[in-house]
């Protein structure tokens, strides 16, 4: 047999040694797994936080002066306590009150016991345990303490009572004394300011310098592990938005968003040029705040910035970076002020965050209906761009859906034959219409890849070929196909009978009607080409820039004279509607004479013919080839053939022509027969920007850059978003198909002068088909941002823009106006007058103008511009409205800009009056009457209004030379005002009746200015204010104190139903 | 250098890679002695020594770091904290199978001396103990706390590897199991999901708990012999080795984007393309070699499939209990050898179909998609 020990296979002193070291390592690794999740970035950033805070508030107050007095107060509270008699009292209200409490407690202990005596008798007595009479005796020789004060007379509660006013007193001389101190405590306050207490009080919850030694301790304490389960000073700071939803495939989770545990500073308006992530939100008067539309409690963070709201670090948010230097940088960890990981994009998150410049996309999924919606100009921009250059008519945009069913964005070509009769130019103009018109809004559809000077950037790319073979077949076959579009449009074309022109014209007085009557609020002439004319992304540059897209809503008319005839012109500016009731072009009522001298102008704008462009012959194999590739889908090889051999050369070009056309989905923007029912040829864009980015193809495309060092990269893709996608697709929409390399630095193309087709087996069909618009860089981020927005809907409906009649006729009212360009000629909502630089250009040729500078000048252009629309709505009558919109008149005779004469609906119509009446005049809060209670207007009927002989007499002194002098400008029915310069004359008063509203009229001849800065009308009474009842400290500011007492509101009335009553 | 890793990527590719490991396996492990003299001749044992250990883990290490530094989808696939329980069980599989191995062959060597296995505390008394404490429980403890230690330090280290919320729309493409359930995805591309998916599973756990019931041999019980159990090693680390670690290898590192096969160096491209082009037996039997339309009877059309399963399911245990297995039937008796043939013949049926795959393109034996039963 073994020994004990020997049975033992392992030394126990072994195994001790080797479990204490393993026990230490395992404390070890708890240590570091405490230390590692004690340790977070967002910590970092709240204590960098902190003492950016405290040196803020320590700014606010003087802390030396604080600490000084601080002192006074505590030496001279000591000082007080000190004192005798105070030492006195408070040794007199101790003193009563353990005599109190003695004997209060004396009391408490005998009844308690005396209590459960009576009820053990009263038990007995009831028959139940024990004997009564002895319990009795018991009760009776019990011997209460404090028996005495009984015996006394005295109940023992009175005797309680006067120990306890004893305290009472007591208690009053010691907080008499203790007055002394509140005292001091006043002139402390007073000393110092309520601020700078409040400050103090904050500094020393930042700042630990100040704390006492055990807030020190708890400072440190309850942020230790474990520890700071309760309640730490670093802590995640979070919202939980209930209503916004986020969908996580298989479940719907509230939106949390943590971003503000870093973004501490974000409401804080003091930190506005603190450094990232401290720094201010940029716009608090419409996020964050309570007072805002959107406080943060209730939309969070990721609502709009997208992102992954739970995440706290950098990484996990999933910030985006806006450009690719900020993308090198966040990877090589130089993001703030906090040493950071490196960033990568968190790929597991879908919905990353928007890059800081494409921010506004986030507006969109709410405000979807709005076409203008302040405070999100590039976003605004984004979609006017998309409007104008019509998106809608390939890719199917559920809000541009109506839009889409009114109209083409581009001419009809129904009569094309008629309007355009030289087939050369149609050719050429489809190879390559901005050689005719540099700035024309038909996107290029051929092009060899060379440079556009304008956007730096090739143009596409896909029909260059490395083979030289393929690409010489490749151009031939380029021609070939515009013959046979070209063919087709002209052989469907209807004819229209344009006419003679009756009169002869004059093209110097026509250029000066053309420039006068308001063509140019939607035309230019402007021959040359400018470059990138967004300076910035300043809300002032992004409204002058939709201002020029308000100018080039009709062609630039440049070059009109070689494209179609005197005739045709003539007869198109007579009556647009006759050519196409569809058109957006409105009846300027033009005479036969004003018609003929603006055709001999525009024909006469002839000189720009096509420089580059040559259109080849076409033939006929090639355009077998063509049409063979469409037959293939339906047809084998012999029948091909067979069908071919049997069409003459017309029919095969028809053929090919509408297969053609078909492919590039020209009707998306053009009318063109028998294109009536076709379905938009691109993919459908309303939720685009939730595309799942591994769905783009990306293609072979590839790009390079340059890092900090100056050494050059290549990558074999490019970097794999939605938004570079888009970028790429919008500059040059046929990039998928070829081997470009993208510069990522400057955007731009690294190989352009290599770049050719690389996908050779794709068949015609299949290749990427999408024209080149020649956006600018500024453009395409704009169009991204929008493409960015149009997101299926994460909110739920408590989030949107409230449905109230107000709003929905203020978004379809917005959307009218856009669609008529109205802001090409007015102010509406302070956007517009896209008209008058050409207006200044034109008063300039005038021979009034001839000495005075364009500034001079400038002066006087109010006088000559359409008007302002602010406060349209709550200025003239619907009624009037309604029928000046049917058929406008005249207001203002000496102004030879005229409103046009539109083909407006029935509904179109009430819904611009409407839109007029909801739109207020920013800034004030009148009380205007609404325009369905305008109907029970007692002024509806200006005969009601009956003015007494002492108001006649009074209005017309009035209105008088020695009154208001109202007839200097002002027509009077036909009475001419004594000013003769044409600009200084005023509407006509006869008008007024039918078309102002008294209310506003009052409120107009009180204080003009006050309603439209800038108009040439005085304010005649300045404080007046029909709203509110005069204060008893009212002056009245009318000069004519005389008169119906000078009282400001009898004079303002007397002239307004005095005009009113003028006929 | 790039020769090397082509040569690599070809021989990795389970074709080649399994037949090699078919071919050796039970030279490496030989089921009985005409396989063991084969083995000795070729000096395999040698394996099992120290310096066989040093050279398999050195070139295996020396393999690992030519790769990580050299290659960057061999860096990404072998980092990637999904797959380090499998770059540890490359390591510690081998090392277990060493130390047990290393130790039967020093105990067949004392069997063949007369003498007792080591583990025998009194080689003289078969009967002799060692205490539970401190020789069981506390190194029990010991190694229980340096587990919490690994666990820890590796939670610190890498984080959970988690993925975007699930989406029907967006499945990650390769969709991996669970490196656990690797060896059953990768049968999936072999068998139809109810085979591969419940009823091999459930055989193998049935057939594990089964051993003790079929495995008479009472030999090597709590000491480590090789010798005594050859058939018996053999044949379970055939099914542990062979079916399940190299499948969970070849689902971790070798299988990429649309369960495509690749080699350690080649780059996951999701748009790699293979010919597909899998026939069934009724395809293969009616189409191919009759020349005629698949006939419109189920019965008729899968008659080959129902043949050839029933042969090998039905014709093939009687058949082995005749040749090969004809000591089994005696030594387990009929039912015991039914059971036992039965596992066997399922285990043996993941290669035969791989192999029918590689040459024939076979997709499935009897293919009734009409009723979901396919085999």
């Amino acid at each position: 047999m073994l020994t004990e020990k020997e049975q033992k296979h392992y030394q126990p002193i072994t195994l001790n040694r080797i479990f204490a070291v393993t026990s230490l390592l395992f404390l070890g690794s708890l240590i570091w797994m405490f230390a590692d999740d004690h340790e977070r970035s967002w910590k970092r950033y709240q204590k960098q936080f902190r003492q950016l805070e405290s040196k803020k508030v320590e700014m606010t107050y003087n802390s030396q002066n604080y600490d000084n007095w601080l002192m006074w107060t505590e030496d001279e509270k000591i000082r007080i306590r000190a004192e005798g008699d105070r030492k006195a009292a408070e040794n007199k209200l101790k003193k009563a009150k353990d005599e109190h409490y003695k004997v209060d407690q004396k009391f408490k202990f005998g009844k308690a016991k005396y209590d459960e005596l009576t009820y053990r008798y009263k038990e007995a007595q009831a028959g139940h345990k024990g004997d009564p009479a002895e319990l009795r005796q018991e009760l009776d020789s019990f011997t209460y303490e404090g028996r005495p004060l009984f015996e006394g007379g005295d109940s023992w509660k009175v005797a309680l009572g006067k120990l306890e006013a004893k305290v009472k007193i007591a208690e009053n001389e010691l907080q008499a004394l203790k007055e002394k101190e509140k005292d001091i405590d006043k002139r402390f306050e007073q000393e110092l300011g309520r601020e700078q207490i409040l400050a103090a009080q904050q500094h020393e919850k930042l700042e630990v310098a100040r704390m006492s030694m055990g807030n020190k301790i708890a400072d440190k304490i309850r942020d230790l592990p474990v520890l700071d389960l309760t309640n730490p000073y670093y802590r995640v700071q979070q919202v939980v938005i209930d209503d916004v939803i986020e969908d996580m495939n298989f479940v719907q989770v509230p939106k949390v968003d943590r971003c503000m545990t870093c973004h501490q500073g974000m409401a804080k308006i003091s930190f506005s040029n603190e450094p990232h992530p401290y720094k201010t939100h940029p716009n608090l008067d419409l996020f964050l705040t309570s007072a805002s539309p959107h406080p943060v409690e209730e939309f969070g963070c990721t609502s709009c910035h997208s992102g992954r709201g739970r995440g706290t670090s950098f990484v996990s948010a999933v910030h985006m970076p806006s450009s690719h230097q900020q993308e090198l940088d966040w990877h090589h960890g130089h993001i703030g002020p906090i040493p950071e990981d490196k960033w990568h994009q968190m790929h597991h998150w879908p919905r990353p965050m928007f890059p800081a410049k494409y921010t506004q996309a986030g507006c969109f999924k709410c405000h979807a209906e709005t076409t203008d919606l302040k405070g999100a100009e590039k976003l605004n921009l984004g979609l006017a761009l998309i409007e104008r250059a019509g998106c809608y008519g390939c890719h199917t945009i559920e809000q541009y859906k109506s839009r889409m069913e009114k109209r083409n964005i581009g001419p009809s070509l129904q009569r094309v034959a008629s309007k355009i009769k030289d087939q050369d130019w149609t050719k050429k103009w489809i190879k390559n219409p901005k050689d005719f018109r540099h700035n024309t809004w038909m996107p290029t559809f051929y092009g060899n890849g060379s440079e556009d000077p304008t956007i730096g950037t090739g143009r596409l790319l896909n029909h260059r070929y490395q083979d030289g073979k393929r690409q010489q077949d490749e151009d031939h076959r380029v021609d070939t196909e515009i013959h046979a579009m070209t063919h087709y449009i002209y052989s469907k074309s209807d004819v229209f009978d344009v006419g003679t022109i009756p009169v002869k014209g004059d093209k110097e007085i026509g250029r000066n009607t053309f420039q006068a009557v308001g063509c140019q609020g939607c035309h230019e002439v402007a021959p040359d080409p400018v470059e990138e004319n967004l300076a910035s992304w300043s809300p002032t540059d992004i409204a002058e820039k939709r201002n020029q897209l308000r100018r080039e809503y009709g062609p630039n008319l440049i070059g009109i004279g070689s494209k179609t005839s005197a005739e045709w012109i003539y007869s198109w500016v007579k009556n647009p509607l006759e050519h196409n009731p569809n058109t957006e072009m409105p009846n300027l009522r033009l005479t036969d004479q004003e018609a003929a001298n603006i055709t001999a102008y525009l024909v006469s704008l002839d000189q720009k013919g096509f420089e580059q462009t040559i259109v080849g012959q076409y033939d006929d194999e090639m355009l077998d080839t063509i049409a063979s590739e469409f037959l293939q889908g339906s047809y084998i090889k012999e029948e091909i053939a067979a069908k071919l051999a049997s069409w003459d050369s017309s029919q095969t070009l028809t053929y090919a022509g509408q297969k053609l056309i078909n492919h590039y989905g020209c009707y998306g923007c053009h009318e063109i027969p028998g294109f009536e029912d076709a379905k938009p040829v691109g993919a459908e864009l309303t939720y685009h920007g939730s595309i799942m980015v591994k769905k783009f193809d990306f293609g072979l495309v590839q790009s390079e850059y340059t890092d900090r060092h100056g050494h050059k990269h290549q990558k074999d893709h490019l970097p794999h978003t939605n938004f570079d996608w888009f970028t790429q697709k919008l500059k040059n929409p046929r990039i998928y198909d070829t081997n470009a390399s993208v510069d990522l630095d400057t955007e731009k193309l690294a190989n352009l002068d290599e770049v050719h087709v690389i996908n050779e087996f794709k068949a015609f069909q299949d290749k990427l088909r999408m024209p080149n618009f020649g956006f600018t860089n500024k453009e395409v981020e704009a169009i991204v941002t929008a493409l960015m927005g149009f997101v299926k809907q994460e909110a739920l409906d408590s989030k949107i823009m409230p449905r109230t009649a107000k709003n929905v006729f203020y978004e379809k009212g917005q959307s009218i106006v856009a669609e008529k360009n109205c802001q090409g000629c007015h102010l509406i909502e302070d956007q517009g007058h896209a008209i008058k630089p050409s207006l200044l250009d034109w008063m300039m040729e005038q021979p009034e103008y001839e000495d005075l500078s364009r500034m001079e000048a400038k002066a006087d252009l109010v006088s000559f511009v359409p008007p302002n629309l602010v406060g349209e709505g709550q200025k003239v009558k619907p009624d009037w409205l309604y029928h000046f919109l049917r058929q406008p008149e005249t207001i203002r005779p000496a102004v030879e800009v005229r409103m046009p004469t539109y083909n407006f609906t029935e509904e179109e119509i009430n819904t611009l009056i409407k839109y007029f009446s909801y739109l207020e005049p920013e800034g004030e809060g009148y009380n205007w009457v609404a325009v369905d209670a305008w109907q029970d207007n007692a002024f509806r009927d200006p005969h009601q209004l009956s003015l007494s002989t002492t108001e006649l007499t009074a209005a017309k002194r009035l209105i008088s030379k020695d009154g208001h002098h109202c007839g200097q400008c002002h027509w009077i029915g036909n009475q001419e005002p004594e000013n003769k310069v044409a600009k200084d004359q005023a509407p006509d008063w006869v008008l007024a009746s039918q078309r102002l509203k008294p209310e506003w009229m009052a409120r107009w001849i009180a204080n003009a200015p006050a309603l439209m800065p800038g108009t040439k009308m005085p304010a005649y009474y300045d404080t007046y204010d029909p709203d509110h009842p005069e204060p008893e400290s009212y002056t009245n500011t009318t000069p004519f104190a005389t008169v119906l007492g000078g009282d400001d509101r009898e004079q303002v009335r007397a002239i307004r139903d005095y005009v009113l009553k003028t006929e | 250098m790039d020769f090397i890793k082509d040569v690599i990527n070809r021989v990795t590719d389970p074709t080649i890679s399994f037949t090699f490991l078919l071919a050796v396996f039970f030279v490496i492990f030989p089921p009985n002695n005409l396989l063991l003299r084969l083995n000795r001749k070729l000096g395999l044992d040698k394996l099992w020594t120290d310096a066989g250990a040093i050279i398999f883990f050195g070139l295996l290490t020396i393999f690992m770091i030519f790769g990580v530094t050299s290659d960057e989808t061999f860096r990404t696939v072998i980092t990637k904290p999904d797959n380090v329980p499998i770059v540890l069980l490359l390591y510690i599989v081998p090392f277990l199978l060493w130390v047990c191995m290393k130790q039967g062959l020093a105990n067949d060597a004392r069997t063949l001396n007369n003498e007792k296995p080591e583990e025998y505390s009194d080689p003289d008394d078969l009967d002799s103990q060692i205490l539970v404490w401190p020789d069981l429980i506390y190194v029990e403890l010991i190694a229980l706390v340096l587990c919490s230690v690994v666990l820890i330090v590796w939670g610190v280290l890498l984080k959970a590897p988690l993925e975007e919320p699930a989406n029907i729309a967006d499945s990650p493409n390769p969709s991996k199991a669970p490196w656990y359930f690797l060896g059953l995805q990768e049968m999936l591309v072999y068998f139809d999901p109810w085979l591969a998916g419940v009823v091999f599973p459930t055989l193998i756990i049935v057939g594990l708990m089964a051993i003790p019931y079929i495995d008479l041999n009472k030999k090597g019980n709590g000491y480590y012999s090789f010798a005594e159990r050859k058939a018996e090693i053999s044949i379970f680390l055939f099914g542990w080795l062979g079916l399940w670690v190299y499948m969970v290898i070849l689902g971790t590192f070798l299988r990429g984007p649309n369960w495509n096969f690749f080699g350690p160096f080649e780059k996951w491209d999701v748009h790699k393309v293979l010919v597909l082009n899998n026939i069934n037996l009724s395809e293969l039997f009616w189409v191919k070699i009759g020349n005629q339309a698949l006939p419109q009877n189920i019965l008729l059309r899968e008659l080959p499939g129902f043949v050839v399963v029933g042969a090998y399911l039905l014709i093939m245990p009687a058949l082995l209990a005749k040749t090969v297995l004809k000591s089994y039937v005696d030594k387990l008796g009929l039912v015991r050898y039914s059971v036992f043939v039965i596992l066997l013949l399922s285990m043996a049926a993941l290669p035969i179909k791989m192999y029918l795959r590689w040459t024939l393109n076979l997709k499935y034996l009897i293919a009734i998609p009409e009723y979901f039963l396919n085999v």
